[in-house]
């Protein structure tokens, strides 16, 4: 953005007698008719609505999170409505050397992986599989998946906690039918490992439609007499996948994969709601590490550090995102 | 075509990016107290235990208040205990505040020590020389008095009449030695058969129970030295009362270890319980199907005094409620006065008559020996709080006590390494504000 306006001398000062001339004339001049100054302004008029609506609603608590994790912010100050003192890099010092802290940085990265790869995949051979199917079947596996993804994260953990349910649970029931094993009263939460694979679950399932839509949409692009004459050349049907089917849904499945992980690396409410409001050391993940150290430890500007440490690793993913998305726009 | 595409998947892929962004950063407490009572208002919240069982009160209460103050309009606004707090702090950074809030005994300390609240004279309320320790000493700081006592209950044992005459007792136990004898005779004769039956119901995470054992084998949660807290569940005395806790789990109880008392009515409703240690009220609730419970079961549960291990009655934690004053309300006089009035012996009588337990020792008497609450008045003079730390309130609100409980009775640590490592915890943040 900064590198598209005219090049500025270095240690010009900033208040110049005169102000610098756009080189609109030429630019005008070399489209044939100069724009006028309305006509120019309609992109920045139609924009601005946009543009102050996400300054209000995100750019202000952005800064006053970035703030508040430079401040050491009691309940005192709260109450009493004082500044908080500075406190400068402290906060982030003091998480940077908490192992406890990378210990959940690490679980949450290996949490989005694992949420990642198990839903692009089944997304992508569910959508393989609405093009194969008749239309009514697709539009009941349209449907199914609309309601899907329509009911409530609240109701969906709940249904979850409730079938993994140690004593009444239908799962442990079912498991226990077949034979040699037991899992009468198993709890899936003892060992963090299974309990997550529960949690990724319900993270899946509700992340599947979402996906599955998109990329069966980005299938339909796929023109058919491209396959056709690359099936009649020989290929065989995981080359035509590969070489062919792929590339043309890859814009589609990069940004499917991509938000995807920054959905799941901000995940708190699946594990908020099958942890009953009470997760385990174990099953912290950033964001609910920062909640439980705003909102139940009170010490909101080490919750706020940590929140400003998430939103800059979710800022790397977006970068990527929006690098893919450039470089695949510059490839037409 | 792949133009078009990648134009359709970055619309998306914005739209979609804005709004995760957009909910990253929501999700605020949000609720603010009603602006109307800046003109001749009163505001009062109460949690909504007083509007469940005993909306009496707060009516009769505001009437005598009105007789005195006919110009004042109080608004009572009920809180759920799991928001309340969250709600209070929002209010109290801005200007508008209730006058009066209800406090859970275990969680002034924090907002005593931070300033949130005014002191008021202690001698101005009735009966406040007899005020159950448990809960006036949750409102002591430097000598003066930040909150008023308004209710107690605690913990009893409470079980099931038929089962325990199908096994041929027909008193309830006296001592420990006597319960565990009437849990080895529910266990044989019912767990032998159904592999669901738990002689015990004690749910791993129900830290307010297990903590009734450290206190009675003589152990603490934390105490104080040289002005700073430190955990002391490692203590010998408290790892031997963690200790019997988990040898009655072993023995009595075979339901999920990880979960804690929330449901406990609707499970022991369901009629797999021979005893369990819970409020006096849940032995109505266990019958009570708006509560979970199961009707068929009704006036088949009775409560006893639980007898702890160390031969004394066990010590049972005085869960209790607290009305406090904020130091911004601008109508500090008026709400002494609607407390004083809300807290006072008539009052406390009609709570009495509401099943609950009064705020001090002399009206303790007035509970029916052979009622409802005859145990729990009982044990209520033994009734302990939990530390009054500058940061007990985020030592449970981090979990550290079920955790550590959960990993007890899971058997996933020994009870001397739970206990080492909760110490730890409790350590880095019982002295924070």
């Amino acid at each position: 953005m900064v590198t598209a306006g005219p090049p500025r001398p270095s240690g010009a000062p900033s208040a110049r007698p005169h102000p610098v001339r756009p080189p609109a004339g030429g630019r005008g001049s070399r489209a044939g008719r100069p724009p006028s100054a309305a006509r120019r302004a309609v992109p920045y008029l139609l924009i601005a609505p946009t543009v102050l609506a996400l300054l209000a609603v995100l750019g202000y608590p952005l800064v006053d999170l970035v703030t508040l994790s430079f401040q050491d912010m009691t309940r005192r100050e709260l109450f009493a409505g004082t500044a908080p003192p500075w406190a400068g890099l402290q906060q982030y010092r003091a998480i940077a050397a908490d192992p406890f802290f990378w210990e959940v940085v690490g679980r949450t990265a290996l949490f989005t992986v694992a949420c990642g790869v198990v839903t692009m995949t089944a997304a992508m051979l569910v959508a393989l599989l609405m093009r194969r199917v008749s239309p009514w079947v697709r539009a009941t596996m349209a449907g199914v998946l609309v309601a899907v993804w329509a009911m409530p994260v609240m109701v969906a953990a709940s249904v979850f906690r409730w079938l993994v349910d140690a004593d009444h649970g239908v799962v442990n029931w079912l498991l226990g039918r077949l034979p040699g094993a037991d899992f009468a009263k198993h709890n899936w939460f003892e060992n963090p490992w299974q309990g997550f694979t529960v949690i990724v679950a319900v993270v899946v399932w509700g992340a599947l439609p979402f996906a599955a839509i998109t990329l069966q949409a980005a299938l339909t692009q796929v023109p058919p007499e491209l396959e056709e004459a690359a099936r009649v050349d020989g290929a065989r049907p995981s080359q035509v996948f590969r070489h062919i089917t792929f590339p043309v849904i890859k814009p589609a499945f990069v940004m499917v994969t991509t938000l995807t992980a920054i959905w799941n690396f901000g995940v708190f409410n699946q594990i908020w709601l099958m942890r009953t409001g009470q997760p385990e050391k174990d099953y912290y993940l950033l964001g609910v590490y920062s909640f439980i150290e705003s909102f139940a430890v009170n010490r909101y500007s080490s919750g706020a550090a940590i929140a400003v440490v998430t939103v800059l690793l979710l800022l790397v993913g977006a970068v990527v995102y929006v690098r893919q998305l450039v470089r695949m726009g510059e490839a037409e | 075509m792949p133009w078009r595409l990648s134009r359709f998947t970055s619309a998306v892929g914005t739209v979609a990016l804005a709004a995760t962004l957009a909910s990253c950063t929501s999700g605020g407490t949000g609720g603010s107290p009603d602006a109307a009572s800046q003109k001749g208002g009163l505001t009062v919240w109460l949690t909504v235990d007083a509007r469940e069982s005993w909306p009496d009160l707060v009516a009769t209460t505001n009437k005598r208040f009105a007789d005195r103050y006919p110009n004042i309009d109080v608004k009572v606004q009920y809180q759920q205990w799991t928001s309340k707090n969250q709600k209070i702090d929002a209010a109290f950074a801005g200007q508008d505040v209730p006058d009066v809030v209800e406090m859970g005994n275990s969680e002034t300390t924090n907002y005593i020590v931070n300033g949130a609240f005014s002191p008021v004279p202690k001698e101005d309320f009735d009966h406040s020389a007899e005020w159950l320790p448990a809960l006036s000493d949750a409102c002591q700081w430097k000598g003066e008095t930040y909150c008023v006592p308004y209710y107690a209950g605690a913990r009893v044992g409470i079980y099931r009449t038929d089962l325990l005459k199908k096994v041929g007792v027909t008193e309830a136990p006296r001592t420990y030695g006597e319960m565990l004898s009437v849990l080895d005779k529910l266990k044989a004769k019912f767990g032998s058969t159904d592999k669901n039956f738990s002689a015990f119901y004690m749910p791993g995470r129900y830290w307010s129970a297990a903590m009734a054992w450290v206190k009675d084998a003589g152990g603490e949660m934390a105490v104080e030295r040289d002005g700073r807290w430190h955990g002391a569940l490692s203590s010998p005395e408290s790892v031997a009362g963690l200790t019997s806790w988990k040898k009655l789990i072993d023995d009595y109880y075979v339901g999920d270890r990880s979960k804690d008392n929330a449901d406990e009515p609707g499970v022991v409703g369901q009629g797999k319980v021979g005893m369990f240690y819970g409020n006096t009220w849940e032995a109505n609730a266990a019958a009570d199907p708006r509560s979970g419970g199961n009707p068929a079961l009704r006036g088949k549960f009775s409560t006893f005094a639980f007898p702890g291990p160390s031969g004394e009655l066990m010590p049972p934690f005085l869960g209790g409620s607290l009305l406090a004053i904020p130091v911004k309300s601008k109508k500090q006089q008026l709400a002494q006065e609607w407390i004083k009035l809300f807290t006072d012996r008539s009052s406390q009588q009609q709570l009495i008559k509401a099943e609950t337990l009064p705020n001090n020792t002399v009206q303790l008497r007035d509970v029916p020996a052979d009622g409802i609450n005859g145990a729990a008045a009982l044990a209520a003079e033994r009734g302990w709080v939990t530390p009054l730390a500058p940061g007990w309130v985020a030592v449970e609100k981090s979990n550290i006590l079920p955790s550590m409980l959960q990993d007890i009775a899971t058997g996933k640590k020994s009870v001397r390494q739970a206990t080492q490592d909760a110490d730890r915890e409790i350590d880095k943040i019982v002295n924070e504000n």
